[in-house]
């Protein structure tokens, strides 16, 4: 394909020189047919690359030729049949070990090249895939996990994410974006699916047209979290469901068209709408897609975070839903076996991973929901988890990331338990660690968020975070605010049990953390930090 | 080997970024040391040694230094 951005190839950076070259997607075939039978070491570095279009990232230390592979779960849904083969592939090439992330999607760890073909393919067999996971492509689909099954969404969004599937995945029209890019979908009136840190996201939404009303959504565009975090702006449109694949293709196509090249730094779409505004991205819009309706009513009316826990009421009567808390996103082949089981067992073969790095078994009949709970499995993943556990979240951090400074999900892991112990509250504490500035856990909209660096001290280098505070995406939503100081990772469970605990004393009934940082301004935190701190 | 961003307090000087490049963190620290000690005359005293960020390196690789922005 000739595209006009790639005329003046001068004013493209290097990355874009490569993807010119070469379309990402190539290297699938060329996994397959060559370097799985060749080995790593004949992997030349910008082949290396372009494998992030087959959904592969190198693990660290790069030299070790290990690899990551990143599945994509659009939504979050799961067949029985599908997780037992993702717990097979994870027992036979990962060394047992699966992560949720943030997306939804699933990881492993552990794999060589060698081992890719047959992962491919048998993934490919059940319906599933790594393409596009990774690289300037569109991610796999967020989405509202309880999608079909939620009494508080206004209709069932899973057939749109099937066909926004269908659209980008694997089409070359698309396969060459300028950045990553991440689209999200939910007719949930909570938010669950974080619309406002997506590059593209739909939001439940109505409006009277010709005296009826009707359901549609709400475009968002431009959001993004990374180290320059920006909340999306809502454009001034209405669609329609049947007109959801159209606007977003359009949108796609104008970050194709549009979006910065020859710096990869500002490449994201949200330097464009940053640039353009909300108006004229909507008029270039419109001149793809025609005339459209303005904005309607918007129908969020909360925010979940993504989080859902216990036993709740689909809108099937008489059906259930299990939400489990998987701590820190960490799971194993030997559970995602279990889980199969379990759907199979209680529900209707079916599970949904959580952008909380959780997941769901649903459709369980009322009469059976008591013995699911007896199930040895849901003691450690939980669906009543202690508060802290059950709202914590973190990135993959020093353990298998190239560019962390600092260890995660064991500290988290300690940490929440520690608070879990020490401190009792009637309002969850939503906690989310990153290993580096890049932000893969989503600090910027936590309560309190931590940032991992280093530190010299007299006892030599100590891992240290520093402490944000008050983010959420309430309404337009707000990132945190960062507090002077560090905190060594060895103190960081007694310095947040300080913090947790001035909230906790001085809290109204039933304020939340965000409302209470409000409240209080941040001097009053950074006042208690210097003080926990000294 | 990746290109380092450090931030350091030392006593006359105030805050200080530092950049090196270097195969590990423990030695991203030594070699900011060395740095600093190059461009003093007199021995430095540093309150607070700081790692902020690690980079990949390759043609262009590089960092804003903000001094308004103190992490
Ligand atoms: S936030 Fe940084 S350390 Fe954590 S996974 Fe992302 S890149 Fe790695």
């Amino acid at each position: 394909m000739t595209w006009k951005w790639a005329e003046q190839k001068e004013k493209l950076n290097q990355v874009e020189q490569l993807k010119l070259k070469q379309d990402g997607l190539d290297i699938i075939d060329e996994i397959i047919h060559t370097y799985s039978k060749t080995g790593f070491e004949s992997i030349p570095e910008e082949k290396l690359a372009l494998f992030k279009w087959a959904g592969v990232y190198q693990q660290k230390p790069k030299s070790d030729g290990y690899l990551m592979l990143r599945i994509r779960v659009p939504s979050g849904l799961l067949t029985s049949q599908q997780a037992r083969v993702i717990a097979e592939l994870g027992e036979e090439y990962g060394r047992g070990l699966i992560d949720i992330t943030t997306r939804q999607a699933v990881q492993y760890h552990w794999l060589r090249v060698e081992n890719l073909p047959d992962i491919f393919r048998r993934l490919g067999e059940v319906g599933l895939c790594s393409w596009e996971a990774c690289g300037d492509c569109p991610r796999t689909i967020v989405g509202n996990p309880l999608a079909g099954i939620d009494p508080h969404e206004l209709i069932d969004t899973r057939p749109i994410v099937e066909a926004l599937e269908k659209t980008f995945v694997l089409n070359r029209e698309f396969s060459n974006l300028p950045r990553k890019y991440k689209i999200s979908i939910s007719a949930s009136k909570y938010n669950p699916a974080n619309a406002q840190i997506q590059d593209l996201s739909f939001t439940p939404a109505t409006k009277v047209i010709d005296g009826e009303e009707v359901i549609g959504f709400h475009v968002w565009v431009g959001g993004g979290l990374s180290n320059r975090p920006h909340l999306a702006k809502q454009l001034d449109i209405f669609v329609r469901p049947e007109q959801v694949v159209e606007v977003a293709k359009a949108v796609t196509q104008i970050f194709r068209d549009y979006g910065y090249r020859d710096k990869r730094h500002k490449a994201r779409l949200k330097f464009l709408v940053a640039d353009w505004g909300a108006e004229r991205f909507l008029t270039v819009l419109k001149e793809l897609i025609g005339p459209y309706p303005t904005r309607g009513q918007d129908q969020i009316i909360d925010w979940n975070a993504g989080f859902f826990q216990g036993i709740q009421p689909q809108k099937q009567a008489g059906y259930y839903y299990a939400a489990l808390t998987v701590p820190v996103g960490r799971t194993s082949s030997e559970e995602f076996f279990q889980l199969a089981d379990l759907a199979d067992r209680y529900g209707a073969g079916e599970l949904r991973t959580v952008n909380t790095q959780n997941i769901i078994i649903p459709h369980i009949p009322k009469e059976k929901v008591d013995q699911l709970l007896q199930e040895p499995l849901l003691k450690r993943l939980s669906p009543n988890p202690k508060p802290f556990t059950g709202y914590a979240v973190s990135c993959t951090g020093i353990e298998f990331c190239n560019l962390a400074l600092a260890e995660t999900k064991g500290l988290v892991k300690r940490v929440v338990e520690y608070l879990d112990r020490e401190v009792e509250l009637d309002q969850p504490v939503r906690i989310h660690v990153n290993g580096c500035p890049n932000n893969c856990g989503q600090q910027q909209i936590a309560d309190i968020g931590l940032l991992g660096g280093k530190m010299r001290t007299k006892e030599g280098m100590v891992e240290a975070f520093t402490v944000s505070i008050g983010g959420h995406l309430y309404r337009e939503g707000r990132f945190n605010t960062r507090l002077n100081g560090r905190v060594k990772a060895s103190d960081v469970a007694r310095v947040l049990k300080g913090l947790v605990l001035f909230y906790k004393e001085q809290k109204q009934p039933n304020e939340k953390f965000s409302h209470f940082v409000d409240r209080l301004g941040i001097a009053a935190f950074q006042a208690k930090l210097d003080q926990l701190l000294s | 080997m990746f290109l380092y961003r450090l931030q350091i307090e030392e006593e006359q000087r105030g805050i200080l970024y530092i950049v090196v490049i270097s195969s590990s963190d423990e030695k991203a620290f030594q070699a900011a040391e060395k740095q600093l000690e190059r461009s003093s005359l007199v021995t430095p005293k540093v309150k607070e040694w700081l790692l902020l960020e690690k980079k990949r390196i390759h043609e262009g690789s590089g960092y804003v230094i903000d001094p308004n922005e103190i992490a």
